[in-house]
């Protein structure tokens, strides 16, 4: 019989070698086409409505910051709490004066 | 042809379907938007997200480990697909006491809430589970007005009727206790459901799971959930079967979706 | 006999340098299927007793249908399916392309490992850790050991195509290279898609995907082996060529361009997009175009020698094949015209169908594959037509009973039954009844037909066939035959010695 002019160890070889490269690529392309193809995030239904109640929150606090804003009204002035955070601090530094008022008990 | 050719032609012939079929749409369909409700039609603008209680990704695990889908479906088809939308319990309910005809296809949104595989179902031999929680529910309730009727308890408060939970809470330890039922629906499936009136044996082929429960010792006042005594041993339901009765006690796919979502003819816009 | 001319000889040297360089992974492969038949079988009728008459067995939760189910299913394909088809690949390819198989060692290896996983996967599912898909039970470890180890099998019959001496390339050798190439496409996609990617896709999604692999494995790996294998087959015995090569070329395009769309049509009705789901019904009707074309070919072949039918177990085993593959094709697409899907969707019909397709088409020409190659490889012939034919019938009975009245009449009535809305769902129960009883018959037929073969199988193992000069024939040659007297070799031997020295 005539020697068989195509088989030789290279290319052997090189189906061997083809064949696991298509495989691989086969599962390359799934991962490639999948991720290519969606967003980052997932749904999920939790998340959604996370979503939905930050929002909310975020709707809460900015209507009570409204609230506690600087008013006038009338003679009396409101004013947002932080404002009078350095009047406490001075109060807590002042000693308490005599009143003039006898105690009922002598401490020593 | 060649080998080339043929190879091309493969690829080509494969890769495209499998491209419009699989790949795709799998990437795109993963995060999937909520719907809202509508300020018009649905007098809502909430988001359209339902969560379901219970241990639903343990049970669901479960309840693909032990098979149940070979037998077990859990969607509501379209009409142009079947008439399961039309079924009593499988897709809502006719007679819902504060929503009324609760029954409606399935949608994605039913699915993705802790499963993480959609439990289509290979056939019915057994019924649809996709409601299994509702149809709970409505036996429970019955169970109990009948219970309660037993009792002489009063079913209505100041000409109110008293709602299902009261009852419930009134009846105590009489009242029907969901999980006991279904484990043992699951210990032994023949001897609890109730006989259907045409046929004299219990219609259910439902397998006997003897894996869910184990045996304890048979001492004080029992155990809560015990199943059945045998042998002066108790049977106790384990973990995974607290895990899958928890998930089917909780499958409920008729929840209210919006007026656009809504497939049937007598669909009515909110407030009218 | 008259004197052979020297290429005939060299050819026929060839021949046997290959089947002789193939023996041990082939047989292997073969008996290790037939033994996974059985054993699939034995799950089956657990399976379907189980669903007719539940308290049976209730002891052991590993005889409950939701594990048996999958087990059977599992075990059919990878177990049986697989390793059927493994054999007439590496054995084929190697006789196509004239190329001895210097691999078997690898291979015989490899296949051990192929039945281990299977056994190991198995186990799991039958003690309740399998994944509760269908066609994909086995854990996801389990399917990427198999993955890997087809590969370490396919890919030499892939470098014997590419170093084949030049000249035609047959039908076959298209068929296999075309099944060679799709399987480790649809695997690596069903094992992504349908496992690896579970928590990190829409769960409707996954589920498809898996409804997809089962549909892409049954139409793109067994349907063309078993062709392939019907195209060698039938010119073979008959002495005739294909009835029409350009016909057949029509038909493997038609099963390359149609088949990896069908599949998702189980999922109709459910909430994924519409167009998926009438695209693939949509397939699985055209699917009748490419088996009309393998259906005309085979029986026109076979009918060019008429005589073949009678005698050849080979080629009667392809023919019903054939046969068994339009029913097959021609029950899909019934079942998947929407207007009866609502019905068979999700009746009993859908098991019934894979169960033609698996057993009635596939199985039925990987037996004449057989059949044809055993002697070959083990230089024996079959001990008992008796027994072939008895295989044959049985076999044909039981796959019959299961296409006509479980699939077709079963699916229809017990999905009519599921769709009367006004009846309870016991009713639905109760017609299903008769059908799922005479499943476990038709499998009881099956299995006996099974345990024949693979006694037979075993015995051509051991190298306990005939030793004769005539191939075991289902009839008597009625006029003389071109191998000459009939007879065991060796007391002819002895009498050619005997005539020589007188």
């Amino acid at each position: 019989m005539e020697p068989n002019l195509r088989d030789t160890p290279l290319r052997r070889f090189n189906t061997f070698w083809w064949g696991l490269a298509l495989f691989v690529v086969f599962g390359i392309a799934c991962f490639v086409i999948k991720n290519f193809f969606q967003d980052d995030e997932m749904y999920s239904a939790d998340d959604e409505r996370g979503k939905e109640r930050i929002v909310k929150r975020e709707q809460v606090e900015a209507a009570q910051a409204a609230l506690l804003e600087f008013k006038k009204d009338g003679d009396s002035v409101q004013v947002p709490p932080s404002a009078l955070f350095s009047l406490a601090g001075e109060i807590l530094e002042t000693k308490p004066a005599d009143s003039g008022v006898p105690h009922n008990k002598e401490f020593k | 042809m060649t080998v080339k050719t043929f190879f091309y032609g493969l690829i080509a012939s494969f890769g495209l379907p499998w491209l419009i079929m699989l790949a795709v749409p799998f990437g795109t369909m993963r995060s999937l938007e909520s719907p809202r409700f509508d300020e018009v039609n649905d007098e809502s603008t909430a988001l359209y997200a339902p969560t379901r209680g219970g241990r639903t990704e343990n049970g669901s695990l479960i309840y693909a480990q032990e098979g149940c889908a070979m037998c077990h479906s859990q969607v509501t088809r379209p009409s142009y697909a079947g008439n399961d939308v039309f079924r009593e319990g499988q897709g809502g309910t006719k007679k819902n006491p504060e929503r009324g005809d609760t029954r409606r296809i399935t949608n994605a949104w039913d699915f993705s809430n802790g499963e993480k595989r959609a439990h289509i179902g290979e056939s019915r031999i057994g019924p649809d589970l996709g409601n299994f929680g509702n149809r709970l529910d409505a036996l429970a309730s019955s169970e109990n007005h009948k219970a309660a009727a037993a009792v002489g308890l009063e079913l209505e408060k100041d000409g109110v009727p008293l709602t299902p939970m009261q009852i419930a809470v009134a009846l105590g330890d009489k009242a029907f206790d969901k999980e006991l039922y279904v484990y043992k629906h699951l210990y032994k499936p023949r001897k609890e459901n109730p006989t259907d009136k045409r046929q004299e044996k219990h219609w259910s082929v439902c397998q006997s799971n003897p894996q869910f429960f184990t045996k304890t010792g048979n001492y004080g006042q029992g155990a809560v959930d015990a199943v059945a005594v045998k042998c002066d041993k108790q049977v106790v339901p384990n973990d995974n079967c607290r895990a899958i009765v928890s998930y089917l006690i909780n499958l409920k796919k008729d929840g209210a979706v919006p007026y656009a979502m809504q497939y049937s003819k007598d669909k009515k816009k909110a407030g009218k | 006999m008259s004197t052979s001319t020297i290429p005939n000889i060299e050819d026929a040297e060839l021949r046997a340098d290959i089947d002789r360089s193939l023996r041990h992974p082939v047989m292997f492969f073969f008996a290790s299927g037939a033994a996974w038949l059985a054993v699939s079988l034995v799950l089956g009728i657990l399976a379907s007793a189980k669903t007719h008459s539940p308290d049976f067995l209730s002891c052991c939760a590993c005889f409950n249908v939701g594990r048996t189910m999958p087990a059977h299913m599992s075990t059919l394909i990878y177990g049986w399916g697989a390793q059927a088809a493994f054999g007439v690949i590496i054995w084929l390819m190697s006789r196509l392309s004239r190329q001895e198989c210097k691999k078997s060692g690898i291979i015989l290896a490899v296949g051990h490992f192929w039945n281990l996983m299977v056994a190991v996967g198995t186990v799991c599912v039958l003690a309740g850790s399998g994944t509760g898909i269908v066609w994909m039970a086995f854990p996801k470890s389990i399917m990427i050991a198999l993955a890997v180890a087809y590969f370490l099998i396919g890919i030499w019959a892939v470098i014997a195509f590419r170093v084949r001496r030049g000249g035609h390339i047959y039908i076959s050798q298209w068929y296999l290279l075309a099944a060679l190439f799709w399987f480790p496409w649809i695997m690596i996609s069903g094992i992504l898609f349908g496992q690896a990617y579970l928590g990190n896709g829409h769960p409707l999604m996954i589920t498809a995907s898996t409804a997809w692999f089962r549909s892409a494995l049954m139409f793109l790996f067994f349907t063309p082996v078993a062709a392939a294998s019907a195209y060698y087959i039938a010119p073979k015995v008959t002495g005739r060529p294909v009835y029409s090569y350009s016909l057949a070329i029509f038909g493997f395009w038609a099963l390359a361009i149609i088949g990896p769309w069908a599949g998702m049509q189980r999922m109709m009705g459910t909430p994924i997009s519409s167009f998926i789901q009438f695209l693939s019904a949509g397939a699985a009707v055209l699917m009748i175009i490419p088996a009309i074309a393998l259906f005309v070919n085979i029986i026109k072949t076979a009918k060019s020698n008429s005589d073949a039918m009678s005698y050849s177990p080979s080629l009667r085993f392809t023919v019903a094949g054939a046969v068994g593959m339009l029913v097959f094709t021609v029950l899909g697409a019934m079942m998947a015209l929407p207007d009866a899907l609502r019905f068979t969707q999700f009746s009993v019909a859908q098991y019934g169908l894979e169960l033609t397709g698996l057993l009635g088409f596939f199985s039925m020409c990987m037996f004449g594959a057989i059949y044809f190659i055993v002697p070959r490889i083990t230089n024996r012939e079959w001990i008992s037509a008796g027994m072939i034919t008895q295989h044959f019938w049985l076999f044909i009975y039981g796959v019959s009973f299961i296409a006509v009245f479980y699939t077709f009449l079963g699916g229809f009535m017990h999905g009519y039954s599921l769709e009367q809305v006004g009846e309870p769902h016991s009713a639905a129960v109760a017609r299903l009844y008769p059908y799922a009883v005479g499943l476990t018959t038709g499998f009881v037929f099956i299995l006996i037909a099974t345990f024949m073969f693979c006694i037979h199988l075993m015995l051509m193992w051991l190298r306990l066939g005939r030793r004769s000069s005539h191939p075991t024939l289902l009839a008597r040659h009625a006029h003389s035959s071109p191998h000459g007297p009939e007879g065991d070799l060796d007391k002819l031997e002895s009498l050619d010695s005997k005539a020589s020295t007188n």
